[in-house]
C-alpha cells in the first residue's frame, strides 16, 4: 500500500529534474511539462490515474533534448537506470530537494558545478509542491515501505532494459542493482531479495491516485448527475486489486452510483457507511452534510415527509455550526421543495417559507458571495412570477439577471436551468420557434459540462415541441439520440421514458387508436415517480381520449379532480387555465354550450392577463365553437379571424386545425344567413378553411377529423353541385380511410 | 588448551543427541546451534539405514530415572505441547507433581519464562519509567528455592549427579545470574558443562560471567576435556577482543573439523573486525550471506562493519535482505537503524533501535547503537541511559563504556568520564583511542602527569612493533608510525608541567612524523612551537630555518612572518 509515491511518480520527478537542469530545449518544455502537470493537478479526464512508462514514452520519445542525438526519453531512461541501488533511491530523493533552492542566493559550492545551469523551481509552484511532497512522503516511509517502493520501481523499469543495453555497454540483466555485480538471477541471494517481485502489483497504485479518481468521479457525478461509467469502474477495480487501502470516498461514490440507479437501500447504506468512516478523520463535523444528503436522497425516493424533517435538522445543525454555505443551500432547497410539494410540508415549514422567502435567500446569497445560489434565486423568482401569472417583463428581468451572473461568473451548470426556463417563457408567449431554438441551442452549445438531467429535459422539451407540430416520428427520432450514459440514471430515464410515452400517447389519441392509447396511459400512470409537468400532460391527454371516446362524464370527473389538485398545490396558473378551458370544451362538446361559455370566457380573461397566449387562443377557439353552437356565426368568425396569424405562429398543429375547422363552421353558418352570391362566397371560403384544416389534421394524423373535414367538403360540394370536385373529395375520403388501415400511415399525402 | 580432538563418529552422535535433548527441553537456540554444528562436520559417518529408537526420545542413562521418565511420558508430552504454543503457566502447572529430572526442568523453565514474559509486559516501553531494574522476574525466588531443595535432596540422598541434572544446573545458573550472584552462577554453570558439555546454552551463560582474560584463565582448568571447551574458549576470546595469531590458529584447527560452520566463520570475521581489518571481515560475511541468504544471525555485526567502512549501498542492500527474511527480528532492526544512522537520519535510526529493543531487551548492539544516536542528537542523558543499559546487559562492550565516558565529558563531568574510559581501556588495552580519551580527560582535570602516561600508552597500538614509549622520545621518533597528534599532546603536557626541554623533544618527534604522514596542522603547530623555542633559546639560525618553512605554507603564516621579522631585527 502506498500513500503517494509510485514508480510513475519517480519517473515524473526525473522529468522535473531534467527540466530543472535545462536539459530540455525550449520546444520540448511545453508538451512534456504540461504532461507532467496534468498528472499532478486535478484531473480533467480519466486518463491520468495509472501512469505507465508507455504513457511517458509516448510524450517524450519524439522530443529531442539538448544532448545531440538523444531524445528526452533517452535521458529519462539514463536517469532511471542511474538509480542503481536501494541506497541510490534515497540519494535521488534527497538530491531532488536541491532544485527548490535559489541558485542566486546559494554560494556556489565547488563540487556542484553542473548546478550552475539549473533552473530555480519555486517551492510554491506546482512542480515545487510536487518535489516537496515527494520528499516528504519519502521520508515518511518506513523502511519496509521504502523497500516495496524500490521493488515496484525495479519492476516498473525492467521493460526498458533492452533499450538501456543499447545505450550502455555492459548493462546486463543484473544491472538493476549495483550490489548484485557478478551474480546471476539464479543465485540464492538474488532469489531471496528480488525473487518475490515478479508479478507482484504492490505499490503500482497509490492511495493518492485512487482518491484522485474517486474525487474526480464524485465531482463528475455531482456536476452532471450521471452514474459511474463502466470504463471508470473497471479502472477502479484494477486499482483496488493492487492492495491499495480503500479510501472512504469509495463509499460516497457507491452512494451516488446507487442513488442514481434508483437503488434506495444500498444508497442509504453507503451514505451511512461513508459518514461513519469519515466522522473521525476530519476535524470539521460533517453532520449537516450527512443530513443534507440524506434529505435529498429521501426526497428523491419520494419520502417527502422524512426528507423535510431531515432538512430541518440540517438547517438547525448548520446554524449551530455557523456553516453558511450549507445553511443557504438547505434553505434554498427547502424553498424549492416547498414550492414543488406544498402538501408534504408541515405548516411550520410552510409558514416559515412564506416569511423567509426568496428575498431572504437573495440577500443571503449576495452577502456570502454565493453566485450560484444567487443565480438560482433569480431563476426561482422568474419561476414564481410565471407561476403566479404576473408581469412578463418582470420575469424577463429576473431571467436576464440570472443569465448575467451565469455569464460573468462562469457558472456552467446553472446555464441549463436558465435556458430551459427561457424556453418555457417563450412557449407561453406562443413563440414556439424561439422556444425550440432555445432548447436546441442549449443542446448543441452547452452539452459539455452541463448536468445530464438538464440536457435530457431540453431534449424532451424540444422533441415535444416537434410533436406539437405534428412531426411525431422526427420527435421520437430526436429522443432516441439521447446520450445512453445519461439514461443509466433512473430519474433521468424515467423522465425520458415518460416523454416518449407521452408523445406516443398523443399520437395514438389523434389517430383514434384507443386500445394503444389505453395501454400507454396505463403505463404512464402506473409509475409513481413522474415529473409534475409530465403527469399533467398525461392527464390532459387522458381527458382528450375520454372526450374522443364520448365518455364526457368520466372526462369531466377527471378534469375536476386534476384542477382540484392543482388548486391544492397552488400550482402554475397556466395549467389551471388550461384545465378550465378543457372543462369548457367538454361542456361545448357535450352540447351544454351555455354552461361552458362563462368558464371559457373567464379562462380567456385570465390567460390574457397573464399573457398565456397559446392558452388564450385555445380559449378563443372554444368560445368560437360555443358561439357557433349558439348560432352567433359572425362573432365567432370575426373573433377567430383576427387571431389567426398569431395562432399560426404558435405552430400547434392541432390548435391550428381546430381553428380552421371552426372558421369553416362559421362561414358555413354565415352562408345559412345569406343568399345568392354571398352564400356561395361564404361556402367557397369555408371550403378553403376546410382544406387548410384538413392539411393540419393530416399533420397530426388525426384521421377522424380528416374524414370529418372531407365529409363536410363533400356536403358543401354536393350543395354547390360540383360533381367532379365532389367525387374528388369522396376519393380522398376513401384514401384517408385506406391509409388508416395501412401498416405505416406516415405523413398524409394531402399535406400540401 | 590442549584438549583432544574427539573421534568424528562419536562427536557426530553426541551432537545429534545434544540437538534432540535441547529441543526436547525447549532450549531452541541451543538445539539450533548444535544442529548447525552437526551439519557442518567435514565427513559425516555413513548414514545408518534406520534410526535407533533412542533418537526419538533420548532417555536417561540412569535406569531409575528412565523408568520415571517413562511413567510421566504422557504428562510430559502434554506439557511440552503447551510449552510449544507458549502457554508457559499451563505447561508448568501440568508438571507440578512430576519427579523426573526432565519434567522438573520443563516445569521450572516454563515458570521462569512465564515470569520473563510478565516482566516484559510490565516494563512497558523502552526507556520508560517501568523499564529496567524497576521490573523484575517475580518467579525467580520460587525457582531458586525449588532448585535448591532438589539439589539438597540429591546431596542428602547421596545420589550421583547425572547428565540430566546438567540442565537443572544450567537453569540454576541462569536464575542466579538474574540475581547478579555471579560467582555461584559460574560454579553452577561449570558443574553443568562438566556433566554435559554439549549444551551450548550453558556455555553461553558461562561466557557471560567471564569479564576478563584473567577470569577465563581462572576457570580454564575446571572445564571438561571436550571440543566444546575449545569452541567456548574461542568465542570467549573473541568476545574479549583477543585477536592474536594463536586464536586464529585455534580457529583454523576447529574449522578443519567443521569446515562449513557458519558460526565459526562468523567468529573469524568478528576477530578481523575487532582487529579493525574490515576488508577481510567484509569478504567473509559476503560469502556467508551468499551461501545462506536466509540467515539473520550476526547480520547486525556485518552492518557495523559496513557502517565503519561507509559502504552505504551495500548496507542498504543488507538491510533489504534482512527485511525480506524477517521484519521482526532485533538484528533486522539494528541493520536498518545502522543504515539510517549512516544517512544521518538519527530520528529514524533511534526508532528502529527502539523497535529492536522492544523485540529483545537484551539486544546489546541495539542499546549501544541507540546510545550513539542519542549522542548525535545531543540528547546526552538518554544516551547515558542507553549506554548504561548496554553495559548492564554485557559488561564486555567497550564501545558502551567509551560512549558513557564521552557523554560525561560532554556534560563536563570528567571524573565520571575517567572511570568509564578506564573500563573501556581495560577491555581494549591496545586501542589508542581509549587511552587518548583518558589522557585528554586527565588533561582537563589538570593532572598532566597521568595524562602523559595515558598518551604514552596510546602510542602502543596493536599493529606497531611496540617500542617502549618511556624511552627517550628521539628513540620513539626513530620508530616511525606514531600519531603526531598524540606526540604533540604529550609535548603540550610537558609544557604545562613546565618542562620545556622534554616538551621540545616531543615536539621534535612530532615534527619528524611529517616524513610519514606529511605536513598536517599538528606538525605545523609543533614547528611553530619549536621555532619560538629556538628563538627564546637564541638559536637564531634554526629558528629562522623553521620559520621560513612555515612561511611557505602552513596555517600560521602570519605568526611565522612576524617571527621572521623579529629575527631580522636581531
Amino acid at each position: 500500500m502506498s500513500r503517494y509515491l509510485t514508480p510513475g511518480k519517480i519517473a515524473l520527478l526525473v522529468l522535473v529534474e531534467l527540466y530543472a537542469e535545462s536539459r530540455f530545449p525550449n520546444k520540448a518544455v511545453l508538451p512534456v511539462i504540461s504532461f507532467v502537470i496534468k498528472q499532478l493537478v486535478r484531473p480533467k479526464d480519466t486518463t491520468t490515474f495509472i501512469l505507465g512508462l508507455d504513457q511517458i514514452k509516448d510524450v517524450t520519445v519524439n522530443e529531442p533534448s539538448t544532448v545531440v542525438g538523444r531524445t528526452i526519453f533517452d535521458l529519462l531512461l539514463m536517469e532511471l537506470w542511474y538509480i542503481n541501488s536501494f541506497d541510490a533511491l534515497h540519494t535521488f530523493f534527497a538530491d531532488a530537494q536541491i532544485y527548490l533552492r535559489d541558485p542566486e542566493k546559494q554560494e556556489p559550492s565547488p563540487g556542484h558545478v553542473k548546478h550552475n545551469k539549473r533552473r530555480f523551481i519555486s517551492p510554491t509552484s506546482i512542480l515545487g509542491c510536487f518535489i516537496r511532497r515527494a520528499g516528504l512522503e519519502f521520508s515518511k516511509l518506513q523502511f519496509h515501505e521504502t523497500n516495496s517502493l524500490w521493488g515496484a520501481f525495479v519492476r516498473f523499469r525492467e521493460p526498458t532494459l533492452s533499450l538501456w543495453k543499447k545505450r550502455k555497454l555492459g548493462a546486463g540483466p543484473m544491472s538493476f542493482d549495483a550490489n548484485l555485480k557478478g551474480m546471476t538471477m539464479n543465485d540464492l541471494l538474488v532469489q531471496k531479495v528480488y525473487g518475490k517481485l515478479d508479478g507482484s502489483k504492490d505499490w503500482t497504485v497509490s492511495t493518492d491516485d485512487v482518491e484522485r479518481l474517486l474525487e474526480y468521479q464524485v465531482e463528475t457525478m455531482q456536476r452532471l448527475g450521471t452514474r459511474v461509467p463502466d470504463e471508470t469502474q473497471l479502472q477502479l477495480r484494477k486499482m483496488l486489486s493492487t492492495d491499495v487501502p480503500i479510501s472512504h470516498l469509495r463509499h460516497y461514490v457507491n452512494f451516488l452510483n446507487s442513488w442514481r440507479s434508483g437503488d434506495y437501500p444500498s444508497s442509504f447504506d453507503s451514505l451511512h457507511r461513508y459518514f461513519d468512516y469519515t466522522m473521525h478523520s476530519r476535524d470539521r463535523t460533517f453532520y449537516q452534510y450527512a443530513l443534507l444528503n440524506l434529505a435529498i436522497l429521501q426526497a428523491d425516493f419520494g419520502c417527502h415527509r422524512e426528507s423535510v424533517l431531515a432538512m430541518q435538522e440540517t438547517i438547525n445543525t448548520a446554524r449551530e455550526n455557523k456553516d453558511m454555505a450549507c445553511l443557504n443551500f438547505a434553505l434554498s432547497w427547502l424553498y424549492h421543495f416547498h414550492r414543488a410539494h406544498p402538501q408534504d410540508c408541515p405548516d411550520v415549514i410552510a409558514s416559515r417559507m412564506e416569511r423567509e422567502s426568496l428575498q431572504f435567500l437573495k440577500a443571503k446569497a449576495k452577502e456570502w458571495g454565493m453566485d450560484h445560489l444567487l443565480s438560482m434565486a433569480y431563476l426561482s423568482e422568474t419561476r414564481q412570477i410565471l407561476l403566479g401569472g404576473d408581469s412578463v417583463p418582470a420575469a424577463f428581468e429576473s431571467l436576464l439577471r440570472s443569465s448575467h451572473i451565469n455569464v460573468t461568473h462562469q457558472i456552467h451548470n446553472a446555464q441549463g436551468s436558465q435556458i430551459l426556463l427561457q424556453s418555457t417563457l417563450w412557449s407561453r408567449l406562443g413563440v414556439s420557434q424561439l422556444a425550440w431554438l432555445n432548447c436546441e441551442l442549449f443542446l448543441s452549445k452547452y452539452d459539455n459540462g452541463s448536468p445530464s438531467e438538464d440536457l435530457v429535459v431540453a431534449l424532451c422539451r424540444s422533441a415535444y415541441i416537434l410533436s406539437m407540430r405534428g412531426r411525431f416520428d422526427e420527435a421520437l427520432d430526436r429522443l432516441e439520440q439521447v446520450d445512453q450514459e445519461a439514461l443509466r440514471s433512473l430519474k433521468i430515464y424515467q423522465y425520458w421514458a415518460s416523454y416518449i410515452g407521452l408523445i406516443k400517447l398523443r399520437r395514438a389519441v389523434y389517430r383514434n387508436e384507443f386500445a394503444a392509447a389505453e395501454l400507454l396511459l396505463q403505463q404512464l400512470t402506473s409509475s409513481e415517480q413522474v415529473e409534475p409537468d409530465c403527469a399533467l400532460e398525461t392527464s390532459i391527454a387522458k381527458i382528450e381520449l375520454q372526450m374522443r371516446t364520448g365518455n364526457f362524464v368520466a372526462a369531466m370527473l377527471h378534469c375536476n379532480q386534476v384542477s382540484a389538485e392543482l388548486v391544492r398545490d397552488r400550482a402554475d396558473s397556466y395549467h389551471k387555465v388550461r384545465l378550465m378551458i378543457l372543462k369548457a370544451e367538454i361542456f361545448a362538446r357535450s352540447g351544454r354550450a351555455m354552461k361552458g361559455l362563462s368558464t371559457a370566457i373567464s379562462a380567456a380573461s385570465m390567460a390574457w392577463k397573464a399573457r398565456f397566449l397559446p392558452v388564450l387562443f385555445y380559449a378563443f377557439n372554444v368560445i368560437a365553437t360555443i358561439l357557433i353552437q349558439l348560432e352567433e356565426y359572425n362573432a365567432a368568425y370575426k373573433m377567430l379571424d383576427s387571431i389567426m396569424p398569431q395562432v399560426l405562429e404558435c405552430e400547434d398543429a392541432y390548435l391550428t386545425a381546430q381553428c380552421f375547422a371552426c372558421l369553416a363552421d362559421g362561414q358555413v353558418g354565415l352562408a345559412g344567413t345569406r343568399k345568392g352570391v354571398s352564400r356561395a362566397e361564404c361556402l367557397g371560403r369555408a371550403l378553403g378553411f376546410i382544406d387548410r384544416a384538413f392539411s393540419e389534421y393530416s399533420r397530426v394524423q388525426d384521421v377522424y377529423s380528416q374524414k370529418l373535414m372531407m365529409s363536410r367538403k363533400i356536403r358543401i360540394q354536393d350543395y354547390l353541385g360540383d360533381k367532379t370536385l365532389r367525387d374528388d373529395a369522396v376519393k380522398m375520403y376513401r384514401q384517408v380511410e385506406q391509409g388508416r388501415e395501412g401498416v405505416n400511415p406516415g405523413p398524409s399525402p394531402f399535406r400540401h | 588448551m590442549a584438549t583432544e580432538m574427539p573421534d568424528l563418529p562419536v562427536l557426530h552422535a553426541a551432537l545429534q543427541t545434544a540437538t534432540l535433548k535441547c529441543s526436547e527441553r525447549c532450549l531452541y537456540q541451543g538445539a539450533k546451534w548444535a544442529a548447525e554444528l552437526l551439519n557442518s562436520i567435514a565427513s559425516p559417518p555413513s548414514t545408518p539405514t534406520s534410526l535407533p529408537p533412542t533418537y526419538l526420545h533420548p532417555a536417561s542413562k540412569d535406569p531409575a530415572e528412565a523408568a520415571l521418565e517413562a511413567s510421566e511420558f504422557s504428562t510430559f508430552l502434554l506439557a511440552k505441547s503447551y510449552f510449544d504454543v507458549r502457554e508457559f503457566d499451563r505447561s508448568s502447572h501440568v508438571l507440578e507433581k512430576c519427579r523426573s529430572s526432565k519434567s522438573r526442568f520443563i516445569h521450572l523453565y516454563a515458570k521462569f519464562l512465564a515470569g520473563e514474559k510478565r516482566k516484559e509486559e510490565g516494563s512497558e516501553m523502552v526507556l520508560g519509567p517501568m523499564d529496567g531494574a524497576a521490573t523484575q522476574n517475580k518467579e525467580v525466588p520460587a525457582i531458586l528455592a525449588a532448585l535448591e531443595t532438589v539439589f539438597a535432596d540429591k546431596e542428602g540422598d547421596g545420589l550421583d549427579w547425572s547428565e540430566d541434572d546438567s540442565f537443572l544446573l544450567w537453569l540454576y545458573g541462569v536464575v542466579l545470574l538474574k540475581q547478579k550472584n555471579e560467582e555461584e552462577a559460574q560454579g553452577a554453570l561449570i558443574k553443568s558443562v562438566n556433566l554435559y558439555p554439549y549444551n551450548w546454552c550453558a556455555w553461553q551463560e558461562l561466557a557471560g560471567t567471564v569479564g576478563s582474560l584473567q577470569d577465563l584463565n581462572n576457570i580454564l582448568m575446571s572445564l571438561p576435556n571436550s571440543i566444546m571447551t575449545n569452541l567456548f574458549v574461542l568465542s570467549t576470546n573473541q568476545e574479549l577482543y583477543q585477536t592474536g595469531d594463536s586464536i586464529h590458529s585455534q580457529l583454523t584447527d576447529l574449522l578443519a573439523f567443521f569446515p562449513t560452520s557458519t558460526w565459526l566463520k562468523t567468529q573469524r570475521a568478528l576477530l578481523y573486525y575487532h582487529a579493525r581489518e574490515f576488508e577481510e571481515a567484509e569478504s567473509i560475511f559476503d560469502q556467508l550471506v551468499k551461501s545462506d541468504p536466509h540467515r539473520i544471525d550476526y547480520l547486525d555485526h556485518y552492518s557495523n562493519i559496513l557502517y565503519v567502512m561507509e559502504r552505504r549501498p551495500k548496507l542498504g542492500f543488507i538491510a533489504q535482505l534482512a527485511l525480506t527474511t524477517d521484519r521482526f527480528r532485533p538484528e533486522t532492526n539494528c541493520v536498518v537503524g545502522n543504515y539510517y544512522s549512516l544517512k544521518s537520519e538519527h530520528e529514524k535510526a533511534v526508532q528502529y533501535f527502539r523497535r529492536a529493543l522492544t523485540l529483545d531487551k537484551t539486544c546489546l548492539s541495539a542499546w549501544t547503537l541507540m546510545g550513539h544516536e542519542y549522542v548525535e542528537m545531543k540528547n546526552t542523558h538518554a544516551a547515558i541511559e542507553a549506554y548504561r543499559r548496554a553495559v548492564d546487559v554485557n559488561r564486555k562492550d567497550y564501545r558502551a563504556w567509551y560512549g558513557l565516558g564521552l557523554s560525561y565529558e560532554v556534560l563536563e563531568m570528567h571524573y565520571y568520564a575517567l572511570f568509564y574510559f578506564q573500563r573501556a581501556a581495560a577491555l581494549r588495552p591496545y586501542d589508542s583511542q581509549m587511552w587518548q580519551a583518558m589522557g585528554q580527560c586527565y588533561d582537563r582535570m589538570n593532572r598532566p602527569g597521568e595524562a602523559i602516561k595515558s598518551f604514552k600508552r596510546a602510542l602502543i597500538t596493536l599493529n606497531s612493533q611496540s617500542p617502549n614509549p618511556d624511552s627517550h622520545p628521539s628513540a620513539v621518533g626513530e620508530q616511525r608510525g606514531f600519531d603526531p597528534l598524540i606526540l604533540h599532546q604529550i609535548a603540550v603536557m610537558f609544557e604545562k608541567m613546565r618542562q620545556p626541554k622534554e616538551a621540545a623533544k616531543w615536539m621534535e618527534a612530532c615534527m619528524a612524523e611529517e616524513e610519514n604522514v606529511g605536513v598536517t596542522t599538528t606538525t605545523g603547530q609543533a614547528r611553530m612551537w619549536l621555532a619560538r623555542w629556538e628563538f627564546v633559546n637564541q638559536n637564531w639560525n634554526r629558528a629562522q630555518e623553521l620559520a621560513n618553512v612555515l612561511c611557505q605554507d602552513g596555517q600560521e603564516v602570519e605568526e611565522a612572518k612576524a617571527l621572521v621579522r623579529d629575527l631580522r631585527s636581531r
